[in-house]
């Protein structure tokens, strides 16, 4: 049975329920003045234990991180050097997480400060530890940052950023108000306050599925947990998906609805389906099922005309702000009004003549150089995946385990979710929004491959839903997972899904990770570079393209193609300098360092450990010489100058 | 600064007595007085990303009186941000980049907000005597419309508001594009006048947006017709969000618009993104740039 569920646990239409946790059955309602109660006799020594712990394992992780030298870090990344105190303080905050979200009555502030102190303690840790700005990508999102600094402007020609130039103008406008010379700052601490951002949006969607207080935080939990992908930092990706994330929750709060469409029809699939499949549901699903947000009451037509003007101003962000998050949200949202769930039916509609518009009128030059192969990638569903399944034959071991680790993760919450959506069922809840908006991120496997990029992004867009029926495996209803035992298997499932992120998400930091010297040897380069320069690299794995990006030539020697591999490995000096030579650069420079040296032993992307070999021959060369050198880079330039001729 | 706290009909936190207009004004004399030439004291970009990231929305989700505190987090944070940007991006396509300009925009919203918040009735039912502009802005034929279709509100409410709440949320939802309105406002208007203004001739810069987002004429009926079409779907999805009916035949005929904006718009994208794929597909041989 499909349709309006008595006494369901959703919020969604349930005005004057209790504090989100309400009274399951066979426990008594809780008396009137419980907040006080809450901070008096055992519930204050409760209560003030379950703050202790977490601020505990947060001291004694950041403590920790002391003694930690990430010089010595190795293809595990900085797993591979924190103390067993570091882990030792992820296992306390995890045991006082499960006891706080099982203890009925906790503080929704103490459970927050749970996972706030998760977000910190993995997020925060690099901005802490390194000093550094983490990931070659982000310091090229500082150049454009930059340049519209610089010149109040964009240039379509230059890349793809300039004709999505949302976050940058922002950024570029909020660092001019505040006098800041660069973004490089701001961009260190981007990853825990964008995931702090993302943990609002989050809260916001997860409160329309459910009232039970432990769901919902269990859930935020197991989202930053499992969050391995990496799409926190500096970045319009990371603006715009939090911008999506409140968009749905718009939609599903504010612009929520239940009309009859044609995926009602699954009210009626006892009639349609084979007698042995409806057999076997039956035996899954035993009880009478609903949907908790079917029936729900619409809310108050102002409420719902302001909250839809304020999803299109979001939205409009989204679309000049990055090129994949509109069509994901669009297909949300999309997936939210055919299912009857958002009352906006028109908004998909609005949604796509926004975004269409901006991609083939505003950022046509991308669109002119880049139209082939997105169509070409259209239905391509095989090679869109494949593209993202790089082979990693050619990684070293601890890659590989990483690479592992990644993929384990993915499965494990992928499981989890599968199993956690099942047990729900069993218990009479069929979430169909939360069904539909974790499956909808993954028809954009037929779209586009990203760049290789297409699977990471589905399971990020993903994640918040897989994160809730990951999470509804340990309590699929108010009344179950009542038993302390439920706490102890949070905690193993915790730990198990935090040594996995820990792997995964940290697990490339020996060449995401930049020393204040390869810093150095970056701003040396943009600093003495005259425009019209050639700046050259092993592969772009470092500091660049942070300054003046607009005026230099950019080449990595990874990038070169088969034919052009094979003669630079032949002759090193004669390939490189012949490119150094041309005289279309005013001069060129070639800087070779730890990071990208990291990347070709890590990732195979060159033969192991050419990029030493071709130092080494630069070095003992006559025609090159080495313009500045610390432990950590080296930077060359042709001895003789005779490039500098050419402008 | 003190805050009581209640809880709120969905379950969530509701928060009480923060003195919000105190804050933002604070907030907005700090973030001034921190970008002050040469005073600029430590983390003083500390308190001017407070200011960006959350005093414009705060300003505009305040008036909304929204009842529980993480959506009005949310909401505040997200339109600050998404204002931010708007702004930006006027300013960087019209040529107007001003940076003072834009504070002083994102101030005039801010401080707007907090007079309207402290105008408007507050959760106790006290009401400061600015009933004028809350009566006119209330009074907006649309919303006054809307106002019959409202699900009857909760008694308590209704005593404690002293107020039809449609009314806040009229005044709520003139607040987003009155918001839009005044950055272009200020940016074509204050701009100009400010030192650090990189183009001074407002039409030199709409002209240059036009060239930007066309490149070419045909370009300009797209947008038109993009733009035609997005009004319309915007008016006929709020007259469903209102429950109101209009006349049969403005909704057929506004119905029939819609489906051959559709069609029209989906043949101009049609033919830009064949002429982008090959210039024998461009109508007249001119092909794009």
């Amino acid at each position: 049975m499909i349709g309006p569920r008595p006494n369901s646990s959703s919020n969604a239409g349930n005005a004057g329920s209790n504090d989100g946790c309400p009274a399951v059955s066979g426990v008594a309602p809780r008396p009137q003045g419980r907040h006080a109660a809450r901070w008096s006799g055992r519930a204050f020594v409760a209560n003030s234990a379950l703050v202790m712990l977490p601020l505990a394992a947060a001291a004694l992780w950041f403590a920790s991180l002391a003694h930690v030298d990430v010089s010595r870090m190795t293809d595990l990344g900085l797993v591979s050097v924190l103390p067993p105190s570091a882990f030792a303080a992820l296992l306390l905050l995890t045991i006082s997480f499960a006891l706080a979200v099982q203890r009925r009555g906790t503080p929704r502030l103490v459970l927050l400060l749970h996972v706030v102190i998760l977000i910190a303690i993995i997020h925060a840790t690099p901005s802490i530890l390194y000093g550094t700005l983490r990931y070659s990508w982000a310091w090229r999102h500082v150049g454009i940052v930059d340049y519209i600094y610089r010149h109040h402007s964009v240039d379509p020609g230059i890349d793809a950023y300039h004709n999505w130039p949302g976050f940058f103008a922002l950024s570029a406008l909020a660092l001019e108000i505040a006098g800041a010379g660069n973004a490089i700052g701001v961009a260190t601490w981007a990853p825990p306050v964008f995931n702090l951002l993302f943990l609002g949006g989050l809260l916001g969607i997860l409160r329309s599925f459910t009232d039970d207080r432990r769901l919902l935080w269990l859930a935020s939990w197991f989202f930053v947990a499992t969050n391995w992908v990496g799409q926190d930092y500096f970045s319009p990706q990371a603006f715009s998906y939090f911008l999506n994330l409140v968009i749905i929750g718009l939609c599903l709060r504010w612009l929520r609805g239940s009309f009859p469409t044609p995926l009602g029809a699954v009210a009626r699939w006892r009639t349609l389906a084979p007698a042995p499949i409806v057999r076997l549901v039956h035996r899954l699903v035993p009880g009478p099922v609903s949907d908790p947000a079917w029936g729900v009451e619409a809310r108050p037509p102002a409420e719902r005309s302001v909250m839809f003007i304020v999803a299109i101003i979001l939205f409009a962000v989204i679309v000049v702000s990055h090129q994949l998050t509109p069509f994901m949200t669009i297909l949300a949202v999309t997936a939210l009004v055919v299912s009857g769930r958002c009352n906006a039916r028109w908004l998909p509609v609005l949604m796509a003549v926004m975004t269409t518009t901006w991609v083939v009128y505003v950022a046509t030059a991308f669109l002119q150089g880049n139209l082939s192969w997105i169509v070409q990638s259209i239905f391509q569903l095989f090679d869109n995946v494949s593209s993202t399944l790089v082979n990693f034959s050619q990684a070293s071991a601890g890659q590989q385990f990483i690479v592992l680790a990644d993929r384990s993760l993915t499965a494990t919450v992928g499981g989890l979710a599968i199993l956690g959506f099942i047990r729900r069922l069993r218990h009479g809840y069929l979430d169909t929004a939360a069904a539909l908006l974790m499956l909808a991120p993954f028809l954009m496997l037929g779209g586009n491959a990203y760049g290789g990029e297409i699977m990471f992004r589905v399971y990020f867009f993903s994640l918040p839903y897989l994160a809730f029926f990951a999470a509804a495996l340990l309590y699929p209803s108010e009344a179950s997972g009542t038993s302390w035992r439920t706490a102890a298997i949070v905690v193993a499932i915790s730990v198990a899904l935090l040594m996995g992120l820990t792997v995964a998400y940290f697990g490339q930091d020996r060449m995401t990770y930049f020393t204040p010297n390869e810093v150095a040897s970056a701003e040396y380069v943009h600093d003495v570079a005259p425009p019209g320069a050639l700046i050259m690299d092993g592969t772009s794995d470092w500091p660049q393209q942070y300054k003046n990006y607009e005026m230099y030539d950019y080449q990595s020697l990874v990038h070169l193609d088969k034919e052009d591999r094979t003669r630079l490995f032949e002759d090193p000096v004669q390939f490189i300098a012949a490119i150094m030579e041309d005289p279309r650069y005013s001069k060129a420079f070639l800087t070779i360092s730890r990071s990208q040296k990291a990347e070709v032993d890590m990732r195979g992307v060159l033969p192991f450990g050419s990029l030493d070999r071709i130092e080494q021959a630069l070095r003992e060369s006559e025609r090159f010489q080495v313009v500045y050198q610390n432990s950590d880079a080296t930077v060359f330039a042709l001895r003789n100058s005779a490039s500098t001729g050419g402008r | 600064m003190h805050s009581t706290e209640r809880r709120g009909e969905l379950g969530g936190r509701v928060e009480r007595g923060t003195p919000w207009p105190a804050i933002l004004g604070l907030s907005t004399v700090a973030a001034w007085a921190v970008t002050i030439p040469h005073a600029a004291p430590p983390f003083h970009e500390v308190v001017v990303f407070w200011f960006l990231a959350v005093c414009p929305g705060m300003a505009v989700v305040r008036v909304l009186r929204l009842r529980e505190t993480l959506s009005q987090w949310i909401l505040a944070v997200s339109l600050s941000i998404a204002l931010d940007t708007i702004l930006a991006m006027v300013q960087l396509y019209g040529r107007w980049w001003s940076p003072t300009g834009g504070f002083i925009a994102l101030t005039i919203i801010t401080l707007a907000g907090s007079v309207l918040d402290t105008a408007l009735p507050n959760e106790a039912g006290e009401q400061v005597s600015t009933t004028t502009l809350t009566e006119l802005l209330g009074e907006v034929r649309v919303f006054r419309d809307a106002k019959s279709t409202i699900p009857a509100e909760p008694p308590s409410r209704r005593r404690r508001t002293g107020h039809p709440m449609s009314r806040r949320w009229a005044i709520a939802g003139l607040l987003p594009a009155l918001t839009i309105l005044l950055l272009i406002g200020a940016a074509a208007g204050v701009v100009p006048q400010l030192p650090d203004a990189q183009t001074l001739d407002p039409r030199a810069g709409l002209s240059a947006f036009v060239e930007t987002i066309s490149g070419e004429g045909s370009a300009v009926v797209g947008i038109a017709v993009a733009a035609l079409l997005g009004i319309l779907l915007i008016e006929r999805e709020l007259e469903m969000a209102m429950g109101r009916a209009i006349p049969g035949a403005w909704a057929g005929c506004r119905n029939v618009a819609i489906a051959l904006l559709i069609v029209v718009f989906g043949t101009v994208i049609g033919l830009r993104v064949a002429c982008l794929a090959s210039p024998l597909f461009c109508l007249g041989g001119a092909s794009l740039p």
